[in-house]
């Protein structure tokens, strides 16, 4: 207990720690992890173009630049147009919730959050089956002499990944609305202002960063989407899409794939500064959680209650066309399948291995993030030097599943790791998977740490404690509610994972989403929707009983 | 941290899974489709009890052979299955390609469709073609009906200005479909084809990067029209949607789909089971119903859509696989269909 007595007398804590600190140990391991299966493979695309841009032998066609540039672009206006309509639908439903107090309010969030456990592609789908040229809505529309709307194009990939989207926008926007002072709102009341003025003048300048930072969630997602652009697309080409489909392609140019995976590293790792600059702020705002102020005005909790209806039913859509699709038969240019069936739950049901292999990653990578993502999170903490890593961490958010997988193939093929052949073993799937979710499991982990108070720390490290004593006694047992929180968003995140899954899946790990994915594009849409609804059933029901496990825990303790 | 211990155990459980078993397994490379796949896999394994069946699609003919190239010092497939025999040809060229035949198999080395003779297989049996497919046009009967259009009867049909907005076709960039159908148009027309294309290209409402949901987007009624092959037209008609396969009447280009076992396969006698076992009756009336036409005689009814029979009286003028072609107009294609895909 030498260095113990010599740091409880006095003299900066910090300065002298005992030689061997486990924690550290454990940093590194994760540090490496890190390094190995994300910052090394994207390098390795980074050096691999520069070999093809400047090579003399082998000069790349004139227009690929310029054609590069128009993609670009379209993919940052899609990028920007959907943000924007996200963030208007979202404010106001969030305030209207948080606020108005309508009636249900848990069913609103819950309904209007079920995109995040949705795989992605089929509902994308579902956007065809409602709004096609053939589509349910757009038949009923004719019906009444409403021309259809076009989809295939800009209209219809803003429509898709606003429905897909909003949610992200909403739920941060929604921990803001916690964040506002009571006494605020109270002294602007007072002082004579109304509603509306209250929420304009004082409420969302509160919640800037929050607004911000959920802004930035959605255009991200909106520019590394794959699956909606590749069905709906039509003539508007985006990034994503253009290095996907080069790595399955027939006549493409091989060099494409890796100069554009480098172009959209180089992007995203310029629009991190932008972003971890916002996540910074709003977690700084996190610490301060009051009481939420609610208003008591009748007419307009009326008025929220039927907009939020509608706006609910609308964004429900999609579910009701799965949930169809997956009880018909064959449906085409009908109103309804041309019969109904169970037998695609029979035949999905009956495809166990998707299923258990689901569960078998979420089981395994969940731990995994969790545990990259405590130790990350307090290396960062504990070790301000390192701050730049988080840059690292924070990737794999703004970098497409596609590049990630390409990236880690391109590394590792052909390696052998503990007589297992890296890239043909579910091992490449594990890393993989982990490593793309690993920003989201961060954020929360970070979030959480900012919570703690560090005097916290310093007493128990006066008191003699060790580095590790601390981290178990002290900081760990504060972080368990936030553990659960990362455990639930791995969870829903890893089982949703389909970009650099599709890359990666060696022999015999097909996911669900897989599936999903392949079922819905060979036409097998019933088959396909009746596994998505599966999905979801399951994401659903494990979240819900996983919340209600921490409440009682809670209300026990 | 006892989640890093159960962390620690799972991946352990994970590393004896994957390498118990390893001796029964084989392992297939394969683009084909995932309906397909299943039912190979089922059949096999029902065929071969104790033996596991692994299929993986790379995701493209061309990725799946560039994989295999990449594998040569360590092969990690023991069959590589579906493509063209035509880049089964360049597989050979590679050395990738183990030559195996069965005499005792009953798969004769031509197939005679409507007089003319399909190769089944090169001179030492590198690759063997386990079915065959046709280029043309996919038509929502439904929607074409709606839309008050003739029904195209031709690949020269299709420059007609009626038909602006209501074709779409695959990606030639990306999808060896696409590219058999420009090739088709390329044996029927020679560089003519480039002026029938711009009248055809001001036509095609988008070209679509993945291949099947083109199938999708016409079977759902989205556009009447589509450039593609016949078998998953098939599989759609027989489930019921209001579509149907027109084999152009200016030339229908035979698209064959090809398998072969892997020199340094892991297992090579399983590999050789696969092959006959993909060739054999069983596998090729389970193929059938996918949509495919089968290699030998008997395993559909004479009367059905894909029968050899019915083929032979619905195809006027027949085209088969030109690799030379392929190789020359190579480039060309390429830098034409940037130039259509860019100026969109």
């Amino acid at each position: 207990m030498a260095t113990a007595t010599a740091r409880a007398e006095g003299g900066s804590a910090r300065a002298r720690r005992p030689r061997f600190d486990p924690l550290k140990a454990l940093y590194l391991v994760a540090a490496i992890y890190v390094v190995a299966f994300l910052v090394f493979p994207l390098a390795k695309v980074l050096f691999e173009t520069a070999g093809l841009l400047f090579n003399a032998e082998r000069p790349l066609p004139e227009t690929l630049i310029p054609y590069m540039m128009r993609i670009t672009w379209n993919s940052i206006r899609l990028a920007l147009i959907t943000t924007v309509v996200c963030v208007a639908i979202a404010l106001p439903l969030a305030i209207a919730i948080a606020k108005l107090r309508p009636p249900f309010r848990t069913g609103w969030t819950v309904l209007l959050t079920l995109p995040f456990i949705t795989p992605p592609f089929i509902s994308s789908f579902a956007v065809i089956i409602l709004f096609g040229r053939s589509g349910v809505l757009t038949q009923l529309m004719e019906m009444v002499g409403i021309p259809g709307f076009p989809i295939y194009g800009l209209n219809g990939l803003v429509l898709t990944q606003v429905l897909h989207l909003t949610p992200y926008a909403l739920l941060l926007i929604l921990a803001g609305l916690q964040t506002v002072p009571k006494h605020t709102e109270e002294a602007a009341l007072s002082m004579g202002e109304g509603f509306f003025g209250t929420m304009r003048r004082i409420v969302v300048p509160y919640i800037y960063p929050h607004i911000l930072a959920g802004a930035v969630l959605v255009f991200l997602s909106s520019i590394g989407d794959v699956g909606a652009p590749l069905l709906i697309g039509g003539n508007y080409r985006v990034l994503p899409v253009e290095i996907y489909s080069n790595f399955v392609s027939f006549l493409g140019d091989d060099r494409i794939p890796v100069i554009f995976s480098a172009w959209i590293i180089l992007i995203t790792a310029f629009m991190l500064f932008f972003v971890k600059r916002l996540l910074d702020k709003t977690e700084v705002k996190h610490k301060a959680r009051t009481e939420t102020f609610t208003y008591d005005v009748p007419w307009l909790r009326r008025a929220a209650t039927v907009v939020l209806t509608l706006v609910t039913a609308f964004f429900m859509l999609p579910y009701v066309a799965i949930v169809i699709s997956s009880l018909g038969t064959v449906w085409a240019s009908k109103l309804l399948p041309n019969a109904f069936t169970l037998a695609n739950y029979q035949r999905a049901l009956g495809d166990t291995q998707p299923i258990l292999n689901s569960m078998f990653l979420v089981a395994v990578i969940t731990p995994l993030c969790l545990f990259l993502a405590v130790m990350l999170g307090h290396m960062l903490r504990a070790m301000p030097k390192l701050r730049w890593f988080d840059y690292f961490t924070l990737l794999p958010f703004v970098i497409p599943g596609v590049v990630i997988g390409v990236g880690i193939i391109r590394a590792y093929s052909g390696v052998t790791l503990f007589g297992v052949d890296f890239t043909a073993s579910a091992l490449v799937l594990v890393t993989a998977v982990s490593i793309r979710r690993l920003a989201q499991t961060m954020r929360v982990m970070t979030a959480g740490y900012a919570r703690i108070d560090q005097s916290q720390e310093e007493a128990s490290w006066s008191l003699g404690a060790s580095n590790a004593r601390t981290f178990t006694r002290v900081v760990l047992p504060q972080m368990r509610p936030v553990l659960f929180a990362g455990a639930v968003i791995a969870i829903t995140k890893v089982i949703t994972e389909l970009g650099a899954t599709l890359l990666v899946y060696p022999p015999g790990w097909r996911t669900m989403p897989v599936y999903i994915f392949f079922y819905v594009s060979e036409g097998q849409i019933a088959r396909g929707s009746a596994m998505g609804v599966l999905l979801i059933l399951l994401v659903g029901v494990g979240t819900a009983v996983a919340n209600l496990i921490s409440k009682s825990r809670r209300a026990a303790t | 941290m006892s989640y890093l211990r159960n962390l620690g155990l799972a991946i352990l459980a994970l590393l004896l899974l994957t390498t118990a078993f390893a001796q029964n397994r084989v392992v297939i490379y394969s683009t084909i489709f995932a309906g397909y796949q299943d039912d190979l896999k089922a059949a096999f394994e029902a065929a071969n009890p104790g033996v596991t069946v692994e299929i993986i699609n790379p995701g493209g003919t061309e990725a799946m052979l560039a994989r295999a190239v990449a594998e040569r010092d360590n092969p990690r497939s023991d069959v590589i299955h579906s493509g063209g025999s035509t880049e089964y040809g360049y597989a050979v060229s590679q050395n990738l390609l183990r030559p195996y035949v069965n005499p005792d198999a009953g798969v004769p080395a031509f197939l005679d469709i409507g007089g003319q003779q399909l190769p089944l297989r090169d001179a030492e049996g590198h690759w063997h073609v386990f079915t065959v497919m046709f280029t043309g046009i996919m038509v929502n009967t439904d929607r074409l009906a709606a839309l008050g259009l003739p029904r195209p009867t031709s690949y020269a049909d299709l420059a007609d200005p009626v038909y602006r907005g209501h074709i779409i076709s695959p990606n030639p960039l990306r999808s060896s479909t696409a590219v058999s159908n420009v090739l088709a148009m390329y044996q029927i027309f020679g560089e003519d084809m480039w002026t029938m294309w711009d009248a055809i290209d001001a036509n095609i409402d988008f070209y679509i990067d993945s291949t099947s949901n083109t199938y999708n987007l016409v079977a759902r009624g989205e556009v009447p029209l589509a450039l593609v092959v016949s078998r998953p037209v098939y599989e759609l008609q027989a489930q019921g949607f209001p579509v149907e396969f027109i084999f152009p009447a200016d030339g229908t280009q035979v698209a064959d789909n090809s398998m072969g076992i892997v020199v340094g396969a892991p297992n090579p006698e399983l590999a050789e089971k696969v092959i006959d076992f993909v060739l054999g009756h069983e596998m090729q009336a389970l193929a059938a119903r996918h949509g495919y036409t089968p290699i030998r005689a008997g395993v559909v009814p004479a009367d059905s859509p894909i029968s050899l029979e019915t083929l032979a009286a619905e195809i006027q003028v027949l085209l088969l696989p030109d690799p030379e072609l392929a190789d020359a107009v190579r480039e060309e294609m390429q830098a034409k269909f940037e130039a259509y895909l860019r100026q969109r």
